[in-house]
């Protein structure tokens, strides 16, 4: 096993360090969340973690599954409305998530079979019509989607008994779902999965003469980056303590689409540093009221120009560099 | 290895809209048979290879090992073991050389997003396995010490040997080689027969197209002659080639009416 490892490693098959960037990412979020424990800047801090954690569903979907959907947002949406029904039943904090979590991944399940035959632009469309279904569905009143789209009074997350009533306490419960993912996420790129997905997405017909299980493997990331994105549209919901159908619009369905091309798609880093620029860059340009806007889409052009390859990208370039200039720390 | 296949088509058609690419074609691979496909440009010769994939929608029926294969389902050739190597190299660039043939790999247990997450230990076994056996492959078509380089920086030749060694990871019964010599020079055609006649000796039979007719007349036991779509002979090297229709295929020569 041991012999494998390492000659697998030494092929360049399983990307080392992993672990202990996501230990030095969860430090970092912690020591953060300490510095600003309150105000504006720990709800930024909550919104950069649930914007991450329905970033790297969608980089299931795109990155590792290689198909482009808009449906990321609806799933957000059916999350949070499944969650706030439940949550309205009386169903505790952890069987609304689950719910929530079960329902988005039925929903993508049947999404995907339907469009099973469309491929590329086609099956954009085709999740980019079930969001728009979506949004004129939640907008109306009903049980499920209470009035007009809009639902009030849903219940604080509960973990082991105790109710988190304040964003430095739901900081923890978003930093370690993430983290969890984030380790789902190594693990299936630490693994021979990971070359079946390349091998999908970069020859699919060839794949599937090689006995790759193409369809099998398609379905799952749509499935579980779907759910993903479910379970960051109930976490935001309890967070929020509320539900509107106007903040799963296209919008953010393009947003997601940002952080993950921003971040840099080679790595599920990249949806974390993508996020991080989404939402703390307006933030920071605020002050500068009417240039923000060309501004921001200026700073983007910059990054995608001359980084192609994303933030994650440019951190890699200049690491690189720097090992060059340096010979001492050139690995041999 | 005990010799197991035993391919037969039968009716073969493939249509693409109102172009008959194949029609009505049908032959037998017998066990360890080294079977050319020859025929002029657009016979349809890999439009065959492709139907006996089944990346093509395709008429007729397809037994190997007495089996019926349904066409147009890639899976069902690959449970089969009928594996194709490609005119243009089809590899992962960015991938390495032991990882491309590991893609092919036969054994496709611990290879799930499942195992990845709750059955670590037994994927490690495997992979192991697999990457031993990769690295085999790669010996065995000349690659040896190439298992960490990247595809993307092989030379065409070698690129082609390593999908061959991809192939033959998978463990095949029937390979299908769509112009292997292209781009090869002689001692590197001369090698790749020799390899190809020893893989015959493991029992695997082998269906390969191509244009170098000395290559084609030293390797095969019998020739199919393609043309515009039909099956027009097929026989030992000296039956083709001694006949007429063959000659007129090639050379071009019209019958007297």
């Amino acid at each position: 096993m041991t012999t494998a490892r390492v000659a697998a490693s030494a092929a360049g098959l399983y990307r080392r360090g992993q672990y202990a960037t996501l230990a030095v990412v969860i430090i970092l979020a912690a020591i953060s969340s300490q510095t600003v424990s309150t105000g504006s800047s720990a709800n930024l801090l909550n919104l950069w973690l649930v914007y991450s954690i329905a970033a790297l569903g969608f980089y299931w979907i795109f990155a590792l599954g290689g198909r482009f959907a808009f449906s990321q947002t609806f799933m957000m949406a059916l999350g949070g409305y499944t969650t706030a029904f439940f949550d309205r039943n009386g169903v505790g904090f952890l069987g609304c998530v689950l719910a929530a979590v079960v329902v988005t991944a039925v929903a993508a399940f049947v999404i995907a079979t339907v469009l099973w035959r469309a491929e590329h632009f086609y099956f954009a469309l085709g999740t980019l019509a079930v969001t728009e279904i979506g949004v004129v569905v939640f907008g109306k009143t009903s049980p499920f989607t209470g009035t007009n789209g809009n639902i009030t009074g849903i219940g604080y997350p509960v973990v082991l008994g105790r109710e988190l009533r304040t964003d430095g306490e739901v900081f923890w419960l978003l930093t370690a779902v993430l983290a969890a993912l984030v380790l789902l996420t190594i693990w299936v790129k630490r693994s021979p999965v990971a070359r079946d997905l390349t091998a999908v997405r970069e020859m699919t017909t060839v794949s599937k003469t090689l006995g790759v299980p193409v369809d099998a493997l398609r379905m799952t990331t749509f499935v579980t980056g779907s759910a993903v994105g479910g379970l960051a549209g109930a976490l935001i919901t309890h967070w929020q303590g509320f539900i509107g159908v106007d903040s799963f619009g296209l919008n953010l369905g393009i947003g997601l689409f940002l952080m993950v091309i921003l971040g840099g798609l080679a790595s599920h880093w990249g949806a974390l540093i993508g996020a991080a620029f989404y939402v703390a860059v307006p933030e920071l340009l605020s002050g500068l009221q009417q240039y923000m806007s060309i501004l921001y889409g200026v700073l983007l052009l910059v990054i995608i120009l001359i980084f192609p390859s994303g933030l994650i990208g440019m951190f890699d370039t200049l690491a690189r560099r720097r090992r060059v200039n340096d010979p001492g720390t050139a690995p041999s | 290895m005990t010799p197991t296949t035993d391919l037969e088509v039968r009716n073969l058609s493939v249509r693409f809209g109102g172009v008959t690419a194949v029609d009505d074609v049908s032959f037998e691979i017998a066990p360890g048979a080294i079977v050319g496909l020859i025929g002029p440009n657009g016979s349809g010769k890999t439009t065959v290879l492709n139907a006996l994939t089944g990346v093509v929608p395709a008429r007729g029926s397809l037994t190997v090992g007495g089996q019926p294969i349904t066409f147009s389902r890639p899976s069902q050739s690959r449970r089969a073991r009928m594996i194709r190597v490609f005119q243009a190299p089809q590899l992962c660039p960015e991938l390495s050389c032991v990882e491309n043939v590991m893609l092919g790999a036969a054994e496709s247990a611990g290879r799930t997003i499942m195992s990845a997450w709750l059955r670590r230990p037994t994927m490690w076994r495997r992979e192991s396995d697999r990457l031993a056996d990769a690295s085999r492959q790669l010996r065995r078509v000349g690659l040896g010490g190439f298992e960490a380089r990247a595809a993307r920086e092989l030379t065409y030749g070698e690129q082609r040997l390593l999908e061959l060694a991809r192939a033959l990871g998978a463990a095949p019964r029937l390979l299908m080689l769509d112009e292997p010599s292209a781009g090869l020079n002689d001692a590197e055609t001369r090698a790749l027969r020799n390899l190809l006649m020893q893989i015959r000796n493991e029992g695997i039979a082998i269906l390969v197209v191509d244009h170098k007719i000395d290559f084609i007349d030293a390797l095969c036991d019998r020739i199919l002659v393609l043309e515009t779509g039909r099956l027009i002979a097929q026989g030992t090297p000296s039956d083709v080639w001694s006949d007429r229709r063959v000659m007129d295929a090639y050379l071009g020569v019209a019958h007297d009416a």
